[in-house]
């Protein structure tokens, strides 16, 4: 029976037994991996009236007493190792975790733990693995940095997403028609499997990156409105560009690079960097990237290249 | 092979190695280039045998990297 309550957290008075007792109310969300001289921060936010103890695996501890907003509590380590955060006491009311500047490794299971967690970002080359099905139900912003290995169906990520990045070796899959409908930025690297057709993208996506093995289909024109950043490879066959299309909003970087047979035509090519020239103003950094097995593009685009080049966003083309 | 070829306002690059182009300071975006592919750009760019030199590049040259282009 590992989850009793733990009376320390509700009588300061005894003593406190979870530090004799493993069976006491705790959780384990990371393990932090520092080198020698190391200093771990977390940024924690945390209501009224809620109190958590980080035990940060070293002998120290640190108790946190609400309300904080995003305050940074930190830790340095001695010696190089693999040492266990544990926290005790009200860690369910966790609204925020930010891990910097130490890497970490540990699982979604592990992370679901903080059940009230809504904001949770990890700097560095973390290497967090698990199903996403596992990740707070409550979560509205995740971003991994890292080598991290997350899994399972996007069906399952939280329903109130609205930032998702993770970078890494990630094997996401399913239909995009089951990403969160309010999900503004989805950014996943690795080996993913998505499918489905783009004009089923949730409406506000203002941002989509996917690498991997994605299959996804359709129509460019039916892309979200609002997107400014679309970057996806793999056996994609978004093979249509239909027209007349207007461009409202400026995907400042739209990188499409299928591997399967298909992609756009050369006459779709043409048109769709034609639109882009006379739709929008680009500028510097934006970077337009039609390679795969797209069509090569042809002269008819050569002034809008030229165009669009010198309002210094880098063109590639086959 | 890569060929650059500058014109009156922009560069064309063809080649099959990664592109980084820059502009001096920032990173403005890592491309994995095909052999059939052609870049056009205003901005300063290299090229490179992988992605780990491109990475070193990025830190000898001391870039800032907003983002990473590609995975």
């Amino acid at each position: 029976m590992p989850w009793i309550t733990n009376p320390w957290t509700t009588n300061p008075w005894t003593t406190n037994p979870w530090t004799t007792n493993p069976w006491m109310t705790y959780c384990s969300p990371i393990d932090a991996k520092p080198t020698a001289g190391q200093t771990l921060t977390l940024k924690l936010s945390l209501p009224a009236e809620k109190t958590v103890t980080i035990d940060w695996g070293d002998g120290n501890t640190t108790n946190v007493i609400g309300p904080v907003s995003s305050v940074d509590y930190t830790n340095t380590y001695t010696d190089a190792g693999t040492y266990p955060i544990r926290m005790s006491g009200d860690y369910q009311d966790l609204t925020r975790l930010e891990i910097k500047d130490v890497n970490v490794d540990g699982t979604t299971e592990r992370l679901g733990a903080l059940s009230g967690l809504t904001y949770f970002v990890c700097s560095g080359s973390n290497t967090l693995s698990g199903d996403v099905a596992n990740l707070p139900v409550g979560l509205t912003y995740a971003i991994f940095n890292g080598q991290n290995i997350l899994s399972g169906d996007i069906t399952n990520l939280p329903v109130d997403l609205w930032t998702f990045v993770c970078n890494g070796n990630n094997t996401l899959s399913g239909d995009i028609t089951n990403l969160p409908a309010g999900l503004r930025a989805f950014s996943c690297g690795g080996n993913n499997t998505l499918s489905g057709d783009i004009t089923n993208l949730p409406a506000g996506l203002t941002s989509l990156r996917c690498g991997g093995s994605n299959t996804l289909s359709g129509d460019v024109a039916n892309l979200p409105v609002g997107l400014t950043t679309f970057y996806c490879t793999g056996r994609n066959t978004i093979s249509d560009y239909t027209t007349p299309h207007t461009w409202t909003t400026k995907p400042a970087t739209f990188q499409l690079k299928p591997v399967a047979p298909g992609g756009l035509s050369t006459a779709e090519i043409d048109q769709l960097l034609i639109d882009f020239d006379d739709d929008l103003t680009w500028s510097s950094g934006n970077v337009i990237t039609l390679t795969g097995t797209n069509a090569a593009r042809s002269s008819a685009s050569d002034a809008a290249v030229s165009n669009i080049v010198a309002e210094g966003c880098s063109v590639t083309t086959n | 092979m890569i060929t650059i070829k500058d014109e009156t306002k922009s560069k064309i690059v063809t080649g099959k190695k990664f592109r980084l182009v820059h502009d001096t300071k920032n990173v403005i975006a890592v491309i994995e280039g095909t052999e059939k592919s052609t870049t056009h750009t205003i901005h300063e760019v290299e090229e490179l045998e992988t992605e780990k030199e491109v990475q070193n590049y990025i830190k000898q040259k001391v870039l800032y990297s907003a983002s990473i282009n590609d995975f």
